[in-house]
C-alpha cells in the first residue's frame, strides 16, 4: 500500500512515521517545516494555561517523540521561559533545563551577559518571584562567567549563537568556562545557545557535569533547528516540494509536475499561521469598487477534495463583498478566534487531514501529532481495506 | 473629620487637569512666568487627542479663504514650535493629484492659485513655496499614483510627535517647578470656605488609578483642558456640563509598516472628504475620519468598517495601499465647539476659553477646542489670562525658551559612532530627544549593558527605557510606547513588550510579576488596536505571535485581556 503524506511539520512527520511503522511505503513530501520549527520546545497536549490534561501519551507516540530527541516525562517537567516564567509541559526538548527535577532548595545560576535578549539579574529575579520557584524554594542568580567569545555577539540572534556552539572548540570552551566557576551551582539555566544539533548539548552536559539547560525564547530558536535536524535524520528519503493538487482518485501532483498515486493520503498543511488554510477577503484583491466575484474568505492551499469549515459548519456563501470583518474573526476578541477554527471539516474517502489543518482542533504541537499518528494509522486502514476489496 | 481640616499635601497657584497638548502647555506657560503648577492627567499624557492625532502642526491651509487670520496665526505658531524643539520635526512635502478633465483642467488652476496666496504664510513656518507638478512630474515624483491625471501641485508642511510634544511640555514644566501627576483622575474639586487658612479657593482631590493614593491640592485657579473629557471635569467643579459643551469627533487613522511614498498624498473619500496617505516618521499613516462618538473615551477604538472607508479612498489614487501591511490603528477623540447640526467635517477648529465666574464658579476656566499646530498660543491666551492677577509683570516666554533637547543641535552620527550604535538608533533617538540623547546614552558608560537594544522595530535602547521611567513619568509598557514608539512597529511589541515591563518594574520597584502582568495588557491592547486593518498575511503573522506569546508569557488571567 503506498500513503502518499503532505506537510513536513509535526503532524506530517508523525503520520508518515505511523504509515511507515504500519509497513507502508510512504512518499512524504515536504515544503517547509512550517509551524513546528517555530515551536518552543516545551509541549503539551491542551495550551498550558488550562493544565493539567491528564490523558498519557500513547506508546506510538512515545517512540516517535524519543527518536526526534525529546524527552518525555512521567511528571510534568518544569521549564523557565527567557521573560521569566516557569511553565509546566508534559514533553519537552533535551536541551531545556528542567526544574522539575532538581533538588528542593536548589541554587540556579544565569550568566551575565550583554545581549538584548538575555538580562540575567532581571530574570533571575522574575524567575525567583515566579510561584513554582518559591513554593520549591528554588534560588535563581545572576553570575560573572562572561560567555561571549567574540566582538560583535551581543548583537547576534540567538539561533546564529546557537550555530557557534555546534562547533567542538567552542562548546567546550563555554563547558570550561562553566566548569571553572566557584562555587559551583546545583544547575545551570543558559541562553538559547545550546546547538542547533541535537549533540551538541550532550557534548556540553557530558564536558560540565552538572546539570544544565536552555531557557526557553521567542523564535527563532534554536529548538526548532533541533528539530529540523532529528526529523531529517529519522527520514532520510523525502520529496522535497510543494503540492498543487490532490484528486478524487488519489493522484498527488506538486508544483515541479511530478505526480504519485495513492491508496491514501495524509493532509498536514498546516492551518491559517503558517500554509495550509489561505485567508484572502475579496478587498486583498480588490482592484475597483466591488469585487467581480465573491468568494468564501477561507480556501484550502492546495486543490483537493475537501469541505472547509469552522464549528462543524461548513464556510458557505459571504455576507459581505468586502469579506467579514477581522475583528469579529481574529484574536483578541475571542479566546479562540474564529481565524483559528478554520479548516478541513471532511474530506472524501481516503484523504486525512492532521494537524493544524484540522478543523476545530486545538492548537498545539502534541495534539498535532497525535492527530498525526492517527491520520497515518487511518490511512493505512483505508489502503489495506482498498486493497482487500481489490 | 472634615474635608478641609486635613493638612493639603500641596497648595498651588494653579490646577490644570488634564495632560495633552493645552494641558500641558498652559502647565509649561505658567511654570516659566514663576507660578507654581500641578497638573492632573487621568490616564496619561497625550492620551486622548494630541497623542492620537495625525501628528501634524499644519499651517491650517483650509481656513484661508474664510478666517486667513487662523492661517496666520497657525503658521506662526507651527514657526515657534519649530524654533523650541526643531529636533522633532520632520518635513512633509504634500502632493495634490488633480484628476484629467476638464474640471480638472480648471480645478489645477484653482488649487494652484489657492496655494499661491498659502506661500505667502509660508515664510512664518519656513516652509517651501508650492509647485505646479505636469502629470509626467507626478509620474515620476510618485511611480505609486494611478488614475488619469491632469498635474498636481506641492505644498509643505511639518509632521511632530504629538505625544513627544506634550512630554517635552510637561518635562520643561516640572523642571520650572510643577507637579505633574499622570495616571491620576480628578474626584471632586471643592470651594473652600472663605477666611480658611491657606490662600486657594479650590480644593482639588485626585486618586491615583495605579496605586489608589488620594492627592490634594489647594489652588487658586483650576483650568479644565481636558479636552473630550470636558464636561466631565466641569461637573467635578459644579459647572454644569452643558457649559462646557464639545462634541466629540472620533478620528481614526491606520499605521503602515514602512514609508510608502515619498509626498504625503492627498485624496478624497466617498463622501467627499479629504483625507490622505502621509510619510510619517519611520512609517506612512492614512487618515483620517471625523465621526460624532459616543462611547468610552477611555477606550476608543478603531473599527474595521473605519479602516476600509480610508483604504477605499486611498487605493482611488494609490492603489498599493490595499495589499500594504498595515502595523496599527490609532483612533482619538476630538474636542471639537459643539455646536447641533453641521456635518462633522464643517464644524469649526476654532478654540474658546469658557470663565465659569458665570456660573458661579470663578478662576475656573475651561479650554475647549484647538488644534496640534495652535496648542502654544492658545495655552498663552489662557496664561495670559490667569497671570493678569497672579503674576501681571510676567510675559509669555513659552515661544522663545527651547523645550528640552532644543538648545543645541546633536549629530546622530558622531553619537552612532562614539557609543557604537546603529546610525538608525542614534537617529531616532535624537529625534525623540534632541540633545537630551546624550544624558541617555550617558547612563550605557556606567552600565554597558543598556546599550542593547529592547525593541528591534522601532529601535529603542535599554538606556531610553529606563530615561523615560526616571525622566518622563512612564508607568506602564503603553506609556514607555508612547514616549519612546517601543512596540507599535511591525512586530507588535511581541519582542519588546515583556523585557520592558521587566524593566519598569525594576526601576520602580514593583514586583517582577507586575512587569509581566503589565507586558500582557500591552499586548492585548495593542492587538485590539491592530486587529481592525488585519490584512490576510498579517492573520497569519499574528497567529504566530499569538503561539509565541502562549509559549513563553502565557495569555495570563481573563481579567488581563478584558483590559
Amino acid at each position: 500500500m503506498k500513503i502518499v503524506v503532505v506537510g513536513g511539520g509535526i503532524a506530517g512527520t508523525a503520520a508518515a512515521y505511523a504509515a511507515r511503522s504500519a509497513g507502508a511505503d510512504v512518499v512524504w513530501i515536504v515544503g517547509t517545516s512550517g509551524a513546528t520549527v517555530l515551536a518552543p520546545g516545551a509541549f503539551d497536549l491542551t495550551p498550558w494555561q488550562d493544565r493539567p490534561s491528564p490523558e498519557d501519551l500513547t506508546s506510538v507516540a512515545k517512540s516517535l517523540v524519543t527518536a526526534l530527541g525529546y524527552v518525555a516525562a512521567d511528571g510534568p517537567a518544569w521549564i523557565a521561559t527567557s521573560v521569566g516564567v516557569v511553565r509546566p509541559c508534559r514533553l519537552r526538548d533535551a536541551a531545556l533545563l528542567d526544574l522539575g527535577v532538581l533538588p528542593r532548595g536548589a541554587r540556579i545560576a544565569l550568566p551575565r551577559v550583554v545581549h538584548a535578549e538575555w538580562d540575567a539579574d532581571a530574570l533571575a529575579r522574575t524567575l525567583g518571584s515566579d510561584p513554582y520557584a518559591l513554593e520549591r524554594g528554588l534560588r535563581f542568580e545572576a553570575v560573572d562567567v562572561p560567555i561571549h567569545r567574540f566582538g560583535g555577539e551581543r548583537d547576534l540572534p540567538h539561533l546564529a549563537l546557537a550555530a557557534r556552539h555546534d562547533a567542538e572548540g567552542r562548546s567546550a570552551w563555554l563547558a570550561a568556562r562553566l566548569r571553572a566557576h566557584t562555587p559551583a551551582p546545583d544547575a545551570w539555566l543558559l541562553p538559547p545557545w545550546l546547538g542547533t544539533r541535537p549533540e551538541t548539548v550532550a557534548r556540553i552536559r557530558g564536558a560540565v557535569g552538572a546539570p544544565l539547560g536552555e531557557a526557553i525564547s521567542l523564535p527563532p530558536s534554536p529548538s526548532g533547528a533541533r528539530f529540523r535536524q532529528a526529523r531529517d535524520a529519522l527520514f532520510p528519503a523525502r520529496v522535497e516540494g510543494f503540492v498543487k493538487r490532490v484528486t478524487s482518485e488519489l493522484r498527488v501532483d506538486t508544483e515541479t509536475g511530478e505526480t504519485f498515486d495513492a491508496d491514501a493520503v495524509v493532509l498536514a498543511t498546516g492551518g491559517i499561521a503558517v500554509g495550509g488554510v489561505y485567508y484572502t477577503p475579496a478587498e486583498a484583491t480588490l482592484a475597483g469598487e466591488l469585487p467581480t466575484t465573491v468568494t468564501p474568505a477561507f480556501a484550502l492551499g492546495i486543490d483537493a477534495e475537501v469541505t472547509l469549515g469552522e464549528s462543524g459548519r461548513p464556510l458557505l456563501q459571504p455576507g459581505s463583498a468586502q469579506g467579514p470583518q477581522p475583528e469579529h474573526l481574529a484574536w483578541p476578541h475571542r479566546r479562540t478566534p474564529v481565524l483559528e477554527r478554520v479548516g478541513v471539516l471532511s474530506a472524501q474517502a481516503g484523504i486525512y487531514p492532521a494537524g493544524d489543518v484540522v478543523a476545530d482542533a486545538p492548537r498545539t504541537w502534541l495534539s498535532a501529532l497525535e492527530s498525526g499518528l492517527r491520520a497515518g494509522a487511518a490511512a493505512c486502514a483505508f489502503a489495506a481495506r482498498l486493497s482487500e476489496s481489490r | 473629620m472634615p474635608l478641609d481640616d486635613r493638612p493639603s499635601t500641596l497648595s498651588v497657584d494653579v490646577v490644570v487637569i488634564g495632560g495633552g497638548v493645552n494641558g500641558t502647555g498652559v502647565a509649561r506657560d505658567l511654570a516659566l512666568r514663576g507660578l507654581s503648577v500641578a497638573l492632573f492627567e487621568r490616564n496619561d499624557l497625550a492620551f486622548g487627542a494630541s497623542g492620537n492625532s495625525s501628528g501634524m502642526i499644519h499651517g491650517g491651509a483650509r481656513y484661508l479663504t474664510q478666517n486667513p487670520n487662523v492661517t496666520a496665526e497657525s503658521c506662526r505658531d507651527s514657526g515657534y514650535i519649530q524654533q523650541i524643539a526643531p529636533f522633532l520635526l520632520h518635513r512633509i512635502p504634500f502632493l495634490v493629484p488633480v484628476k484629467a478633465g476638464a474640471k480638472g483642467r480648471v480645478l489645477i488652476e484653482l488649487i494652484d492659485a489657492f496655494f499661491e496666496l498659502y506661500d505667502r504664510y509660508q515664510p512664518l513656518k519656513r516652509g517651501e513655496r508650492h509647485t505646479r507638478l505636469s502629470a509626467q512630474d507626478l509620474a515620476k515624483l510618485e511611480p505609486g499614483l494611478r488614475g488619469s491625471l491632469v498635474g498636481g501641485v506641492t505644498f509643505d508642511e511639518w509632521g511632530v510627535d504629538g505625544s513627544r510634544l506634550c512630554v517635552l511640555n510637561a518635562l520643561d514644566a516640572k523642571e520650572r517647578g510643577a507637579k505633574v501627576f499622570v495616571h491620576t483622575s480628578v474626584e471632586s474639586i471643592h470651594k473652600r470656605p472663605a477666611g480658611m487658612a491657606g490662600a486657594g479657593r479650590y480644593l482639588v482631590v485626585a486618586r491615583n488609578l495605579l496605586d489608589g493614593g488620594i492627592e490634594r491640592a489647594e489652588a487658586k485657579v483650576v483650568v479644565n483642558a481636558s479636552g473630550a473629557w470636558g464636561p466631565l471635569t466641569a461637573a467635578l467643579g459644579h459647572v454644569a456640563s452643558s457649559r462646557v459643551r464639545v462634541r466629540p469627533g472620533k478620528g481614526v487613522h491606520v499605521a503602515f509598516d514602512r514609508r510608502l511614498s515619498n509626498y504625503a498624498i492627498m485624496a478624497e473619500s466617498i463622501d467627499g472628504r479629504q483625507i490622505f496617505l502621509e510619510p510619517w516618521q519611520n512609517m506612512s499613516v492614512i487618515g483620517t475620519t471625523d465621526d460624532d462618538y459616543y462611547g468610552d473615551l477611555d477606550d476608543v477604538c478603531a473599527t474595521s468598517d473605519e479602516v476600509r472607508y480610508l483604504v477605499q479612498g486611498i487605493a482611488r489614487v494609490f492603489p498599493e495601499i490595499r495589499t500594504a501591511r498595515a502595523i496599527g490603528t490609532w483612533a482619538g477623540v476630538r474636542p471639537t465647539l459643539h455646536t447641533y447640526g453641521p456635518l462633522e467635517d464643517k464644524l469649526s477648529r476654532e478654540h474658546m476659553i469658557v470663565d465659569h465666574a458665570e456660573d458661579g464658579a470663578p478662576d475656573i476656566y475651561s479650554m475647549i477646542g484647538g488644534k496640534l499646530a495652535s496648542y502654544r498660543s492658545f495655552s498663552q491666551e489662557m496664561s495670559d489670562r490667569i497671570a493678569r492677577d497672579l503674576a501681571p509683570s510676567r510675559h509669555c516666554t513659552t515661544h522663545e525658551r527651547t523645550l528640552p533637547g532644543g538648545d543645541r543641535p546633536l549629530d546622530p552620527l558622531l553619537l552612532a559612532e562614539s557609543h557604537e550604535l546603529t546610525p538608525v538608533a542614534a537617529r531616532r533617538l535624537v529625534f525623540r530627544h534632541g540633545s537630551r540623547a546624550e544624558a541617555i546614552l550617558g547612563r550605557i558608560a556606567a552600565r554597558p549593558r543598556e546599550c542593547t537594544v529592547v525593541c528591534p522595530c522601532e529601535p529603542v535602547l535599554e538606556a531610553e527605557v529606563r530615561h523615560v521611567v526616571r525622566e518622563e513619568d512612564a508607568f506602564t509598557v503603553d506609556d514607555v510606547a508612547r514616549r519612546t514608539r517601543l512596540g507599535l512597529g511591525a512586530c507588535g511589541g511581541m519582542r519588546c513588550a515583556a523585557r520592558c515591563g521587566q524593566i519598569i518594574a525594576e526601576e520602580r520597584g514593583l514586583p517582577p510579576q507586575e512587569g509581566l502582568r503589565q507586558a500582557r495588557r500591552f499586548l492585548h491592547t495593542q492587538a485590539k488596536r491592530r486587529v481592525a486593518a488585519l490584512n490576510p498575511d498579517q492573520a497569519r503573522q499574528e497567529s504566530l505571535a499569538l503561539q509565541v506569546m502562549d509559549a513563553t508569557l502565557g495569555r495570563g488571567s481573563r481579567e488581563d485581556e478584558d483590559r
